[in-house]
């Protein structure tokens, strides 16, 4: 789909450095769980939905 | 768990024999369970065991073994939504129906929700160590080195205490 995107592992940061990306983490997905797939800044889906996921992008 | 659960082959029997003994059912998308399972075995090789891949685990076990798949929540969630949160075990009508099952609310109790109490961080943290691989770098943070490195797979030996 030729969509740009970034990511980035949680559970392999440590200490501080993943402290700070839960917090941004629960700013845009309170009840937790992963994936976390934030859309344009404003979309959030949590999980596999590829067809929420596309549908989104459209 | 016994020591031979170390490929996702033997992850998915050892979960699969569990499954028919206690009537669950597994996603029908098979490459996203294999995903799945390679994540679990990624948990299971870091942390000693095999901890949900869609929540943040913190390597504790007395944090984390609501989280050991199948989860606490898992049977309640089914039941209630049709699948797990991670969307591995699905209900026995979303089996039979082909659907895809659609993300479900958290339930795990909100205190536990992400890992940590952000409020109580540095007493815990400072209570833990910090290792560090020897070969590739890789950080860790528990009161032991982790069974393997999960970033090179160096031995347990190879993680030395950092000061």
């Amino acid at each position: 789909m030729g969509i740009k995107y970034d990511y980035i592992d949680v559970d392999l940061l440590v200490g501080a450095d993943q402290d700070k990306v839960m917090k941004e983490l629960s700013n845009v997905n309170p009840q937790g769980g992963f994936p976390t797939i934030l859309i344009n800044k404003v979309k959030t889906i949590v999980g596999f939905q590829p067809d929420a996921i596309r549908e989104a992008l459209l | 768990m016994s020591g031979e659960i170390n490929t996702t082959e033997g992850l998915m029997d050892y979960l699969k024999k569990n499954a028919q003994e206690k009537g669950y059912y597994f996603n029908k998308d098979s490459s996203f369970v294999n995903e799945l399972l390679k994540s679990l075995l990624i948990n299971l090789k870091r942390y000693g065991y095999a901890s949900c891949p869609c929540r943040l685990s913190t390597g504790n076990y007395d944090l984390d073994s609501d989280l050991i798949c199948p989860c606490v929540y898992m049977e309640d969630d089914v039941k209630k939504y049709g699948s797990c949160f991670c969307t591995l075990y699905i209900s026995k009508d979303i089996f039979e129906s082909g659907k895809q099952p659609a993300s479900i609310p958290e339930s795990r109790p909100k205190d536990k929700l992400f890992g940590i109490d952000y409020n109580n961080i540095n007493a815990k943290r400072t209570s833990e160590k910090k290792w560090k691989c020897e070969i590739c770098g890789y950080e860790h943070i528990g009161s032991e080195s982790p069974n393997s490195c999960p970033k090179c797979g160096a031995p347990k030996e190879m993680f030395k205490e950092m000061k």
